[in-house]
């Protein structure tokens, strides 16, 4: 069965280059373009993996994430943020949050797919042990 | 009686004298002390003031920090869709595509990543320039540092029938330097060298003396015009290149890695003849050096 | 309020924020100059409530200055408050003896300046 994935980012270009890219990898991809409905469609649609943009209008990827962690329904679910400048602060920030860690923008095709396989298998291994 | 009156006029006005010179240093005293007065409350004021400016540049300095970062974004986003589309498209994702479409969607591409190079040099730049960019500087080994240089480009030279030699002073050589920062240096001086050299070979020399490590990148290239050697390290100078297969480059990095050495302390320049070729040298304070620093300002501040 | 202001002042831009802080606080600067001399004589003539000066004029000190003022209205006259950019403990004393009411720094926002004439007009 396919995995399934949400991906949030407020840029609906951004959105559907990620989702083509992917869906093209055999993954099943939901998408979002605000954090509303990033957490409703993470409770409904149970992804095993989101990928969040960090740097969104009116709250952001982080509040996102920290509404995710705080949910029992959704806490498992690993999240790869999205982001346009890294810098060591905000790789610390992402790490102690517990996020599975970062890709930058602007993303090559081959380091997504990368990291998303890298997560995946990890995502399992990790649920287990909590 | 007249003598009397003589001693007693003459202690009238002996006291008279004193509570005239007592009133005058007392009213010289009273003068001073209100000037110390005064002198301390604007004393105060400066103060104030001081503070109000060091706020006001801690403000701008955040504005400029803010202004990058989010040039930086606004730029990489649309990059970003562009690339990935262009390489949706060649990956055949959404459908065939004929060896036409193919080359010229390889054109975009191209520039794009070139565009995208050009976006990371200025934005670096821009920090450059802001003061905001951060080195970090840690012992390395130099010339490991170089010898990985060189393997990354040993294929292209290859492929370009140039020779890569190399010239070093030691098997190994601590420097405190920014790692990153520093292939940088040599992955651009190397890059040039072989961008403009037909035939030939690329020298890179690691030496040192007590106060400065010294590294050169010679080439056996076209050489520069004597006019243009004092613009070489200017924003957006570009030469025509001996290879037609070379990368474009964006102009700005020889830019860079001047403001890299200096921002080490050293100083980078260039030599060259037409038809014969050109060497870059730059300098980097030796780790005695920096040694003999740290040792001056212990001293000064036990 | 009804004070009336002399300012002697050769730096526009100086002069133009203290007319403006001043104005703003409800005082009146009814004349300013940059001219030493003529800022004596008027404020001799006309006895103004008080009067500032800077410290450095052409051809002149604003201890000079206030020492002239005060000689040409027999010891009495406006109360004086001498400001300056570059405050000096020994400037100040001197202000004293010339016989100023008051000595204080020039800044942006003229609190210092604003303060000592409060000061000066509250206690009459």
């Amino acid at each position: 069965m396919p995995k399934k994935i949400l991906v949030v980012d407020d840029e609906p270009n951004i959105l559907r280059l990620i989702a083509s890219r992917l869906e093209a990898n055999n993954y099943e991809v939901i998408t979002a373009l605000d954090g509303f409905y990033a957490i409703k469609k993470a409770h409904d649609e149970n992804p095993d993996l989101i990928i969040l943009d960090i740097r969104m209008p009116a709250g952001g990827g982080m509040s996102v994430f920290d509404n995710l962690r705080a949910n029992n329904s959704t806490m498992m679910i690993p999240v790869i943020f999205i982001t346009a400048h890294p810098n060591e602060d905000i790789w610390r920030e992402v790490m102690k949050k517990g996020a599975e860690g970062f890709i930058t923008k602007p993303f090559n095709a081959d380091d997504l797919l990368a990291k998303v396989k890298e997560v995946l298998k990890e995502g399992i291994g990790n649920a287990e042990q909590k | 009686m007249e003598g009397k009156e003589g001693f007693i006029e003459d202690l009238k006005r002996r006291c008279d004298n004193a509570e005239g010179e007592l009133k005058k240093a007392r009213d010289e005293l009273e003068a001073e002390s209100w000037g110390l007065v005064k002198t301390n409350e604007a004393i105060k004021v400066l103060y104030r003031e001081l503070d109000k400016k060091n706020k006001q540049l801690q403000t701008l300095d955040q504005l400029k920090t803010n202004f990058i970062n989010t040039a930086s974004h606004e730029l990489r986003t649309p990059l970003t869709v562009i690339r990935e589309s262009i390489s949706q498209i060649l990956d055949g994702i959404h459908g065939r595509i004929s060896s036409r479409q193919r080359e010229f969607l390889s054109i975009c591409l191209e520039d794009v990543d070139r565009l995208k190079r050009i976006v990371d040099d200025l934005l670096d730049i821009s920090k450059i320039e802001a003061g905001e960019f951060k080195l970090k500087k840690e012992n390395t080994d130099i010339i490991e540092l170089v010898k990985r240089v060189i393997v990354y480009f040993s294929p292209k030279a290859k492929g370009l029938n140039l020779e890569l030699r190399v010239n070093f002073c030691s098997e190994a050589l601590l420097v405190c330097i920014d790692r990153d920062s520093m292939i940088r240096v040599f992955y651009n001086l190397i890059g040039n060298a072989l961008k403009f050299t037909a035939k030939g070979y690329i020298e890179i020399s690691v030496t040192q003396s007590p106060e400065w490590v010294e590294c050169s990148v010679i080439d056996t290239g076209k050489g520069i015009f004597e006019d243009d050697l004092l613009m070489v390290f200017g924003k957006f100078q570009q030469f025509s290149n001996a290879g037609v297969s070379a990368e474009k480059g964006t102009g700005l990095g020889l830019n860079i890695s001047k403001s890299i050495v200096e921002l080490h302390g050293g100083r980078i320049w260039v030599e060259s003849t037409l038809k014969v070729g050109s060497k870059f040298t730059f300098t980097l304070p030796a780790n005695s050096k920096i040694a003999e620093v740290k040792d001056a300002e212990e001293n000064t501040s036990s | 309020m009804d004070k009336k202001i002399f300012i002697v002042e050769d730096n526009q831009d100086d002069l133009i924020i203290a007319k403006r802080y001043l104005s703003h606080a409800g005082y009146a600067v009814v004349f300013s100059t940059a001219d030493a001399a003529e800022g004596v004589r008027k404020a001799v003539e006309e006895k103004p409530d008080l009067v500032i000066l800077d410290t450095l004029l052409p051809g002149a000190t604003g201890f000079e200055v206030c020492q002239q003022i005060r000689q040409g209205c027999g010891g009495l006259g406006p109360k004086i408050i001498i400001t300056t950019g570059s405050i000096d403990a020994v400037d100040a004393v001197k202000a004293r003896k010339m016989g100023a009411d008051d000595y204080c720094a020039k800044t942006s926002d003229c609190a210092p300046l604003l303060e000592a004439v409060k000061r000066i007009f509250s206690e009459g």
